[in-house]
């Protein structure tokens, strides 16, 4: 084998994005081909499904192939891709008769929300029968080829790579327009006479030659670039313009003369098509009333299909799946039914727990050496966070802190009434507030000794609270990880519900909530029918153990419909009727701006030149201050304004419950930017646990793990694919925001003018956060809880 | 849950693409030494501070066969000063194009910077050239992908929100 050609096979680009692209569509295709294949086997015929794929691949040939890589040598690859694009690819697309299928491949719900309007809206439609009208496609597909093909826009695309996109992208659009006449894909119905497309395709034919007959048969080499490349198997520039042009002439002629052909066989000796439109011509009396029926039949249909409406459906039963469940996945769903598996949980993070306050206590007060220092502001934090994206909260579910309580109940008496003043999130709302100040101005990071402490204030203050007052009240009232993680697994994808609402009706006895002789029902009186949502609820899975029907789950929600849709909920009535609730979501997506801003390069210097400027005693107050106003001040006045905005529409309500219902709208962009902050912490140092772990066990006296090798704790640049994490996440966090922002816009001014005066004031709030994230995400940050050099 | 589990598995996807182009580019140098004839692309063009990307494609001068088998090392120096020189083998595995062998270096700086290759085997030879790099642009503008797409995405579905009403009134 000639060696340029091995090195030909082995030359496979990366494409991700185009790849990813592909394999979507042709997943959407396929679901959507079995389905109406069910329905009408002798409409969707596997010519159908091997024609659409056949021309996906043909897009993956010619982009993503050695032919992507050899173009930049050989003129004649890169109009073998450019024929492959035009010639090949969009007529077999058009063969699969793509609409409907990938419009019923599409999950319902954007089939529905997304796809329909569109497809549904005639200045679109209108649109499209322009633009793929022979007299409107032809001028395009042949002004795209002549354009492209002049020496200035040809060597544009060969040196700038935006440029070769825009060229392909020209290519491949301009082509499925010329192509869709032609093949004409079900259920378009062309308003113009087949005969139409004999001077189409022979005047396309006639370009083609003209223009590959100039380039075949040139003196001189039209693009300087290939007039410069390397000669590629002896291949002379001009040899390789020729050969380029005739492969732009042979096969591009078949290629419009092969249909060309196959339309005049048709109209000469007919076919069933043509009978049936005869007959409905016949029919309808006039052409045109033909036309309008066979309009009105695409529309019809293409509505019932979208709709889902076109399925023969049997008659109607009771849903029995309620969705996906993680208590039934194989694994993890037996283990989480084990009525012990929380108890094990907890007990490894306790003896966690047990390792950061013994080494914090004891260890060098040096936080990138110390357990105290890196286990709880890198793993866990980041594990949490990361828990609440893929599950819910797993945090509460192991939370160590709630096992001496148990003790406690031996100890105390644990049968006082939580005071009905401190029976709301304020107090924690408060010490979420304290948290995120002393974080900052006691370096919590950087000193072992102080998080230590922390924690051991945290055992004795649940072991308190817990050993003298009923139920969980330090994990409703009092506790501020556990308010971060209800508020954040309102976002979350999971779910403790009920699997068939049925089953509860008839429950008398409810054990889920007053418990068994065996097992406690929930402690946070939270009545699982009733729960409309994660708030206050630890996932300890009481209720699981205790549902003598085993009719509870971990169930897949769609995440943050809480915040969008305001339901009653046990216990804690609607969330935005709570000005506490309010409070706690507005601080922690303020709390996550201000906690992740307070570590970037440009807000630490801007805070030590402040310093500076306001001297002793003043400068003691900077850090408080500047918490005071990312927290409280800022929030406030912001949500007040655009609260005021909000209602200054004519809107019924006042400003406060205005400003209560749009607070949870924030939550979701909150949750984006803690997700950021943590997971980079966490990315970026994950292995520094590696040598604290070997030390701190090396202090024991237990050195199985061997000598610390500290350069694993040391910062390490953070890899180009974790700030487009960071950026993703932020991005999905604003549309999350603006869906819940626009959903509650619609609850509370469903129609009529002034809409938009109720939806702007938030969605401008919910920008000018998202930008003030992105500016924080891409500012120097520092490395906090890792060594400081290589 | 269907449609986000769809567009996160979609969204996911995206997230390990690179968007840089894997060799080839502009031709800086194309000469015969000795026996051979070296062509060198540099990418992207025009080149910028950041991740540059250096192919070198050596072939027989006579039969224009390619040759693989030769080490190939490429340094680049700042010219205007002294120190900062990056050095880094060139290897078919980087290379999307396997006619060539390529190395990519992370140019700290603006500049005026001299690329030296260093062809090893049989004939051993330098090759030097240089090159203008510009300041790379800024963070926002390479990233402008990742920020822009949720607006495009508001405003598609601001779209679709006043086509479904129109439909309705």
């Amino acid at each position: 084998m000639s060696p340029n050609f091995e090195a030909f096979l082995r030359s496979w680009p990366f494409e991700p994005w185009l790849s990813a692209s592909l394999a979507v569509t042709a997943g959407v295709y396929l679901r959507g081909w079995f389905d109406l294949r069910k329905r009408d086997a002798a409409r969707w015929p596997v010519a159908r499904l091997a024609a659409f794929l056949a021309g996906l691949a043909t897009i993956f040939l010619a982009l993503a192939s050695p032919i992507e890589p050899f173009a930049d040598l050989l003129l004649q690859v890169h109009m073998l891709q450019h024929l492959l694009l035009m010639m090949l690819a969009p007529p077999l697309i058009w063969l699969g008769a793509p609409l409907f299928p990938l419009l019923r491949g599409l999950p319902s719900a954007i089939r529905r929300e997304w796809a329909v309007p569109f497809l549904r809206s005639p200045t679109l439609r209108r649109l499209f029968e322009r633009l793929t009208h022979p007299c409107v496609a032809l001028p395009l597909f042949v002004a795209a080829t002549w354009l492209w093909h002049a020496p200035v826009a040809y060597e544009a695309a060969l040196r700038r790579s935006g440029w070769h996109y825009l060229q392909h992208i020209s290519f491949l659009t301009t082509a499925l327009l010329f192509w869709h006449p032609v093949v004409r894909p079900y259920p378009s119905r062309p308003r113009w006479s087949h005969w139409l497309l004999f001077p189409y395709l022979i005047a396309a034919d006639v370009q083609n030659t003209v223009l590959s007959g100039l380039l075949a048969f040139s003196g001189r080499v039209w693009y300087s670039h290939y007039a410069d490349a390397p000669r590629v198997a002896g291949i002379s520039a001009l040899a390789d313009q020729a050969a380029a042009g005739a492969l732009m002439w042979v096969p591009g002629s078949i290629a419009y003369l092969g249909p060309l052909f196959a339309l005049a066989l048709r109209q000469l000796f007919g076919s069933e098509e043509r009978a049936s439109g005869k007959r409905a011509a016949t029919a309808n009396e006039t052409n045109r009333n033909a036309r309008h029926a066979q309009r009105g039949a695409f529309d019809h249909q293409s509505a019932r299909l979208a709709d889902g409406a076109g399925r023969r459906r049997p008659p109607a039963r009771p849903r029995t799946s309620p969705g996906f469940d993680l208590l039934l996945i194989p694994l993890v769903g037996r283990f989480l039914r084990w009525p012990r598996a929380r108890t094990v949980l907890q007990l490894a993070m306790l003896m966690l727990a047990a390792a950061v306050i013994y080494d914090g206590l004891r260890g060098p007060e040096f936080g990138p050496m110390n357990l105290a220092g890196v286990l709880p502001w890198i793993h866990w934090r980041g594990m949490l966070i990361m828990g609440l994206l893929a599950a819910g909260n797993l945090g509460c579910l192991a939370c160590p802190f709630t096992l001496p309580r148990r003790v406690g109940r031996r100890w105390l008496p644990a049968g006082w009434h939580w005071p009905r003043a401190l029976r709301s999130k304020w107090l924690a709302v408060g010490l979420l507030a304290v948290f995120f100040w002393a974080y900052e101005e006691f370096s919590l990071w950087d000193h072992p000794g102080r998080t230590a402490w922390i924690a051991l204030a945290y055992f004795a203050a649940a072991f308190v609270v817990d050993g003298l007052f009923r139920g969980a009240s330090f994990c409703k009232y009092v506790c501020p990880i556990g308010q971060f993680n209800f508020i954040q697994s309102l976002v979350s994808p999971l779910e403790v519900k009920v699997r068939q609402a049925s089953i509860c009706a008839a429950c008398r006895t409810k054990e889920c909530i007053r418990g068994t002789p065996t097992t406690p029902g929930c402690e946070l009186q939270l009545l699982v029918p009733q729960k409309s949502s994660n708030m206050d609820c630890t996932f300890c899975l009481d209720c699981v153990h205790a549902c003598p029907h085993a009719n509870v789950g971990l169930l897949a929600v769609s995440p943050g419909h809480a915040l969008r849709t305001d339901s009653p909920h046990d216990g804690l009535g609607r969330l935005a009727g709570r000005n506490d609730l309010a409070a706690l979501a507005l601080l922690l997506t303020f709390g996550a701006f201000a906690n992740a801003a307070g570590m970037v390069a440009p807000v630490v210097q801007a805070l030590d030149r402040l310093r500076l400027v306001v001297g002793s005693p003043w400068a003691s107050f900077v850090t408080p201050g500047f918490y005071l106003a990312a927290l409280i001040i800022v929030p406030t006045i912001l949500a007040a304004t655009a609260s005021a905005l909000s209602c200054s529409g004519g809107l019924r309500q006042h400003g406060l419950p205005t400003a209560r219902r749009f607070s949870f709208a924030l939550v979701p962009l909150g949750f984006s930017m803690w997700l950021a902050h943590y997971s980079f912490h966490f990315f970026t140092s994950y292995d520094a646990a590696i040598p604290v772990m070997q030390r701190f066990l090396g202090d024991l006296g237990l050195s199985g793990l061997g000598e610390p090798h500290w350069v694993c704790g040391c910062c390490r640049p953070p890899a180009d694919w974790l700030l487009h994490a960071e950026l993703l996440f932020l991005d999905l966090g604003l549309l999350l925001s603006l869906y819940a922002a626009y959903r509650i816009a619609c609850d509370l001014r469903p129609t009529g003018q002034g809409f938009l005066r109720t939806l702007a004031p938030w969605s401008l709030l919910i920008a000018g956060l998202f930008f003030a994230g992105v500016w924080i995400l891409l500012q120097p940050m520092e490395m906090r809880g890792t060594l400081p050099g290589g | 849950m269907q449609p986000l589990r769809f567009l996160g598995a979609f969204a996911v996807a995206l997230m390990w693409c690179n968007f840089a182009r894997g060799d080839g580019g502009a031709l800086r140098l194309s000469q015969r030494s000795g026996d051979s004839r070296v062509s060198v692309f540099t990418a992207p063009t025009p080149l910028r501070a950041g991740k540059v990307d250096v192919s070198v494609f050596l072939q027989d001068a006579e039969t224009s066969r390619p040759i693989t088998d030769v080490e190939i090392f490429v340094t680049a120096k700042p010219v205007e000063r002294r120190g900062g020189n990056i050095r880094k083998r060139a290897t078919a595995e980087e290379a999307s194009n396997k006619l060539f062998q390529a190395a990519e270096l992370e140019l700290p700086a603006a500049g005026r910077w001299e690329f030296v290759i260093e062809l090893g085997g049989r004939a051993p030879a330098t090759l030097r050239f240089e090159t203008e790099v510009s300041e790379p642009p800024p963070q926002w503008q390479t990233l402008a992908p990742w920020i822009g797409w949720p607006w495009l995405v508001a405003a598609i579905f601001c779209v679709n929100r006043v086509l479904k009403q129109r439909r309705c009134s």
